[in-house]
């Protein structure tokens, strides 16, 4: 139960779990009094209001002892963490109850007054324990991850000793997703928002669309990361195998021959689905410093030979390569960070769209009647008040949509699985590993140290969400600016 | 640029009068409704109206609340439109030009015929941009070209006094009065032939009131205004004619003066004495 307080304490904690777990019942224990105290201060409501607030507290009382119980039901994995928790949820729960008792004495003009106070008083207390438990998080997380908070941190890629591993190739897939992420769910999210609210007219096909954006909006992002796969990584499978895609630009294959003197040189192709070729004399290659190279070929290779020379049993290519430029695109995308993007901007696209449309719906109809009226068109009026006067709200609301995008992980396990990633991807198609991504596979390694370079991870996560919070604001402060 | 692509009606149509045309006589009808009627759904709002509006005149609607005397004044430039379920029969004309139209360009006509909302709407832009943003629309104008139209807007809603040194300044800043007038700046800038004003002063306090009204008697020399209003003393004070509405009919129309001296019906007479509406 909730009172598992009782039970944790004394069950061999750390001194300063203990300490603090102590703190939090005597903090629940001041705000119960304070409930009584204000209880009475308080003016009284109405019996129903009495009687549904009693209904109310002992509700949240009764789920918050279950999540208690829930959660400390396995003895077996009881750890620090789970005491914090216990103790938070203790603290309301003594809140709660002393409320509750507090507003079942007393005569009924007193304890109407007195049932006011208290509800307030757990409301309080509720949002409180909210507060308390992020900043605990984050005291904790700090803490922890203090130690490997190095610049290295950042510029180092994955590496097998924590000392030496780095989150620059996951910092740079964050960046790269989630940019591709805002740059295709703004303008998609933004239209249809105003689509639904500026052009549509209730009929039976908008209510649908509309019906199916709060769908969305519930959909597990799991879901959206199988959705990515098939049909973004794969397109359904129509467009050939990942590695060999129908749809390719930007790429330029080679054959690479080894001379007999053990340089690589490569002979450029004018299509990837040739057959390999033996070289004969006269041919030209790319040499290693990309100068052009005759080849000669000659009988057998004794002695002493210039790098151009080619036995004839040696002069088949041992291996294809291929020169990707950073505009490289294929069809199908493959688990690359563009479908990466993609599956982020399906999962925030409901978020945009229903912010978009509650920035949309606070513009005062009187400024679209006076738009029309000077003889705008519809889109002039979107353009140039409408959408002015929303920008803020769509700003903000994009906002929040991104702080989810950055912190997903599901979508992206499915659609590219964890990956040992030592460079940045440098075109829509590479490979890529993610922020959240990282931090999981480091929070799931057995070695304690890596638990720390996860928590290190995270702070530099946060940071890298403050600072694109702070960016949208200052770009919607600037927005803003003409308006006012 | 609209005045050259839009096809004008060359017959108009004139008022049977004989009479030497005074300050106080009307002239030719510019805007001319005929057997007009007026649904929302299956509510009819307005029944069969016949009246004609004269060039350079004022006309003012009076009549109870929900009499349709606004709804008459929405469809002269189809703000109706935007309303789900609202449609019109009979003929509603503008210089022999049918206004219920459906191949009518809404946005030609709109710029023809301006309108003054009940409460002052200014956009959330600076008082420059809001009056440049009806020309900014349809035209390419170089910079003392689009300045002269605005300043001459702005001195005919009598407002550049006021605002010539805070152009820049968002219109927002100003009094409930002095946004009223930058709403007519704005209108005007379009050069329009048709004023609708629906309750111009009614969110004003009586100072903003007189100077609205004093605006509306100047504005007279350009433009043809209808106006509507709660208002029966400003109905009296700014208006050449009156149409007294009651429930979605004209009961009378006539010059302001007689309407409101001798008006020839009871129901008339009734409302001006203040015994309903």
């Amino acid at each position: 139960m909730g009172w598992s307080m009782a039970t944790s304490i004394p069950s061999g904690l750390p001194a300063d779990v203990a300490w603090f777990e102590g703190a939090l019942v005597v903090l629940g224990l001041i705000c119960a009094a304070m409930t009584i105290g204000l209880g009475f201060r308080w003016a009284g409501a109405s019996r129903a209001v009495m009687e549904r607030s009693a209904l109310l507290v002992a509700a949240s009382l009764l789920m918050v002892s279950l999540l208690g119980l829930s959660i400390s039901g396995t003895p077996g994995e009881r750890n620090a963490w789970f005491e914090f928790l216990d103790g938070l949820l203790a603290f309301a729960a003594v809140a709660s109850a002393t409320a509750l008792l507090a507003g079942g004495t007393g005569a009924l003009a007193r304890r109407r007054r007195v049932m006011d106070g208290a509800f307030r008083a757990f409301a309080i207390s509720v949002t409180c324990v909210s507060i308390v438990a992020l900043a605990l998080l984050l005291t904790s997380v700090l803490y922890l991850g203090w130690e490997y908070l190095t610049w290295d941190l950042v510029t180092n890629y994955a590496s097998r000793t924590p000392e030496k591993a780095g989150i620059r190739a996951a910092l740079a897939g964050t960046i790269w997703i989630c940019v591709i992420c805002a740059v295709v769910a703004i303008p998609v999210g933004a239209a249809t928002a105003v689509y639904l609210e500026e052009y549509a007219t209730g009929s039976r096909l908008t209510r649908f669309i509309d019906l199916n954006i709060s769908n969305l909006a519930g959909v597990p992002s799991i879901v959206y990361g199988i959705i990515g796969l098939t049909v973004f990584a794969r397109f359904f499978g129509v467009l050939g195998p990942i590695n060999d895609p129908a749809i390719q630009f930007g790429a330029t294959h080679y054959d690479e021959y080894l001379s007999a003197s053990g340089e690589p040189l490569k002979l450029k192709l004018p299509d990837r689905r040739i057959d390999p070729r033996t070289l004969i004399s006269g041919d030209t290659l790319i040499g290693p410093k990309g100068d052009p190279v005759t080849v000669e070929v000659v009988a057998d290779n004794s002695g002493d030979q210039p790098h151009h020379v080619w036995a004839s049993d040696a002069a088949e290519p041992y291996q294809r390569s291929v020169d990707r430029a950073w505009w490289y695109f294929q069809v199908p995308f493959g688990g690359g960070v563009l479908a990466g993007g993609l599956v982020l901007a399906l999962v925030v696209l409901p978020i945009v769209i229903v912010a978009t449309r509650e920035a949309l719906r606070a513009v005062p109809d009187s400024l679209r009647e006076a738009s029309l009226a000077l003889g705008s068109t519809r889109w002039q009026m979107v353009r140039q008040v409408t959408l002015p006067s929303a920008l803020p709200g769509i700003m903000t609301g994009s906002i929040l949509a991104f702080s989810r995008a950055m912190g997903e992980a599901a979508p992206l396990l499915v659609l590219t699985g964890i990956l040992f990633i030592r460079f940045t991807p440098e075109n829509l198609m590479d490979d890529f590993t993610a922020m959240p991504l990282q931090i999981y596979n480091w929070a799931g390694r057995p070695q304690e140290e890596f638990h720390a370079v996860a928590a290190s991870s995270i702070i530099v996560l946060l940071l890298v969400l403050l600072s694109f919070n702070a960016l949208a604001i200052v770009i919607r402060e600037w927005f803003q600016k003409p308006l006012q | 640029m609209t005045d050259q692509t839009t096809p004008r009606s060359t017959g108009r149509i004139t008022v049977a009068s004989h009479q030497v045309p005074t300050e106080e006589m009307p002239t030719e009808a510019v805007l001319r409704a005929e057997s007009f009627s007026a649904w929302y759904g299956d509510f009819q709002a307005l029944h069969e109206l016949t009246l004609e509006m004269p060039r350079n005149r004022v006309t003012a609607f009076i009549g109870p609340s929900g009499c349709g005397k606004s709804t008459f004044l929405r469809w002269m430039n189809r703000m109706n439109d935007l309303v789900h379920g609202a449609r019109a029969t009979g003929s509603l004309t503008l210089d022999g030009e049918n206004i219920l139209d459906p191949k009518l360009d809404v946005v030609t006509l709109r710029r023809r015929v301006g309108m003054v909302f009940q409460k002052p709407n200014p956009f959330p832009k600076s008082i420059y941009d809001n009056v440049a943003f009806g020309v900014r629309l349809d035209r390419q104008c170089t910079k003392s070209q689009l300045d002269e139209i605005v300043e001459r807007a702005l001195r005919q809603a009598a407002l550049w006094d006021e605002v010539k040194d805070r152009l820049r300044k968002s219109g927002l800043g100003l009094s409930g009065g002095q946004q009223q007038r930058l709403c007519i700046a704005r209108a005007v800038a379009q050069s329009p032939e048709v004023l609708l004003m629906d309750e111009p002063a009614s969110a004003l306090d009586p100072k903003a009131t007189a100077r609205i009204e004093e605006l509306v008697k100047e504005l007279r020399r350009d433009y043809t205004i209808v106006i509507v209003t709660h208002n029966m003393q400003q109905a009296a004070r700014v208006s050449d004619l009156t149409a007294f509405f009651n429930l979605g009919r004209i009961v009378e129309t006539g010059m302001t003066g007689q309407i409101f001296t001798a008006p020839k019906s009871q129901e008339t007479e009734d409302y001006i004495a203040g015994r309903f509406g």
